[in-house]
């Protein structure tokens, strides 16, 4: 019986008397049609089949392994229950169960499996810490928009020094190519020696044929073999001045070739270049020698804390002291030193300092300040 | 040293060229070098002594060369270095020239 569609149907949901009710807790629903008279034993048959060991491998999906067992109050009939309910009278898998009749590769990955699950279970899926993660991930982009600016600028710098290193590198190069030249030409001269040794070593090979060939020519009569083997020794013989041929001929190009990169290569011979050097090495002093005296120019008073500024003449002018007369200014050096840190505050006026112990600290820089 | 750039100093140092060549660099290398001495010369000077220079601007060589004497006494060490310093440049060009 049903109503009428223009009126409200009458809730029977609650009567299970009624044929309309609908028993929700019972997932066999409707009832009627899943009678356990109707099931066969041929229906049991894959699934007897499926308990065994060998149709386990879909069971032992990592995949599918790995998805954590539903949680009976959170997820009362949920999907990941299916394979551990047992209410349907077959024995489903179950991984905790089945374990004593797994080979020992399937008993390590389950044992790997549930200390995975075990991990995922440690995974805190509160609101509060998954508000944590999002204020996290926000601080770290904050900070990566603040160091922006700054990484672009040492990107800038880089590529500054880049630059220069690359015009360092351009003129490395060069020397590279000028002083190398000669080298280049040995290089290649070893680059042959390899195809003379092939060609010594084959010329070597063909002789001792020759020899071999002819001590049997010599030992046999003249019969028409021994004729036949006269003519192949001839032909080794041509083959061989042939080859010696082709071999002067492949020597004397090289020759040739070795002679023109020389000519390139000694194009200014040693003595120009000794007396180019010379005369370079004479206009660096001359323009140490300027420095100086512009040095000079600057510094009207001509201190000896002046003139130690520089570091070639300081040097100099070390090296042309006594030891006595070094270890003098470097006691003076020390208490300037010391009377500059007190003015700036840096040094306190009852520290006192002894040049005798302390000398040998004192480098050129230390005099130069 | 000679002032003057001659032929032997740059056959010494690989520098072969013609007459008309010749004559060019020579040109070049007397105006470089007297610009450079006059310009180390005036950087030796102070301010009350570079005005007393142009002063003496239109006066004779022998005027000059005489306060010149006077007030630079490392004139002949700045003549020298100039030199040397040129010559060595040009040394250092050669494969060019």
């Amino acid at each position: 019986m049903t109503a009428p569609e223009h009126q409200p149907r009458p809730d029977n949901s609650h009567n299970p008397d009624d044929p309309d009710y609908i028993d929700w807790g019972n997932p066999r629903w409707p009832q009627e049609e899943y009678r356990w008279d109707d099931f066969k034993w041929d229906d049991f048959d894959d699934v007897a089949a499926a308990s065994q060991p060998d149709q386990w491998q879909d069971w032992d999906d990592p995949i599918s392994d790995t998805q954590p067992d539903a949680d009976p109050e959170t997820d009362p009939g949920g999907a990941n229950q299916s394979q551990t309910n047992q209410d349907d009278g077959i024995e489903y898998f179950d991984p905790d169960t089945f374990e004593a009749n797994d080979s020992p590769e399937q008993s390590h990955r389950r044992r790997m499996l549930r200390v995975a699950r075990k991990l995922l279970g440690r995974i805190d899926n509160s609101p509060a810490a998954q508000a944590e993660r999002v204020l996290a991930a926000r601080r770290d982009r904050a900070e990566q928009d603040i160091l922006r600016p700054a990484e672009s600028m040492i990107v800038d710098d880089k590529e500054i020094l880049g630059k220069s290193e690359f015009v360092n590198l351009q003129v490395q190069q060069a020397q590279h190519d000028i002083t190398n030249y000669k080298a280049m030409s040995e290089l290649r001269d070893s680059l042959v020696t390899p195809r003379k040794n092939y060609v010594d070593w084959r010329r070597k090979r063909i002789q001792i044929k020759v020899d071999r060939l002819q001590r049997k020519v010599d030992a046999s009569p003249d019969t028409r073999w021994n004729r036949h083997r006269k003519k192949t020794l001839d032909m080794f013989k041509n083959r061989v001045e042939w080859r010696k041929g082709q071999l002067n001929k492949y020597a004397e190009s090289k020759t040739k070739r070795a002679e023109v990169l020389a000519g390139r290569i000694d194009k200014r011979n040693v003595q120009l270049q000794k007396e180019i050097d010379h005369v370079i090495n004479k206009k660096i002093e001359a323009q140490r020698r300027k420095v100086e005296r512009t040095m000079y120019k600057n510094d009207k008073g001509h201190t000896f804390s002046s003139f130690v500024i520089h570091p070639i003449e300081r040097t100099n002018y070390m090296n042309s002291l006594t030891a006595a007369q070094r270890q003098e200014i470097t006691k003076q050096a020390i208490l300037n030193i010391r009377e500059k840190n007190i003015k700036k505050g840096r040094l306190d006026v009852s520290h006192v300092v002894d040049p005798n112990t302390e000398s040998r600290e004192v480098n050129d820089y230390e005099l130069a300040a | 040293m000679n002032l003057l750039l001659d032929k032997t100093f740059l056959e010494s140092i690989g520098i072969t060229l013609d007459e008309e060549a010749y004559r060019l660099l020579a040109d070049h290398y007397q105006e470089t070098l007297m610009g450079r001495i006059e310009d180390e010369i005036i950087n030796e000077l102070d301010e009350a002594q570079v005005i007393e220079l142009s002063a003496l601007r239109d006066s004779t060589d022998q005027v000059l060369q005489t306060w010149l004497a006077a007030n630079v006494p490392q004139l002949r060490e700045i003549i020298e270095d100039e030199i040397v310093i040129l010559m060595g440049e040009i040394a250092e060009n050669s494969e060019q020239i």
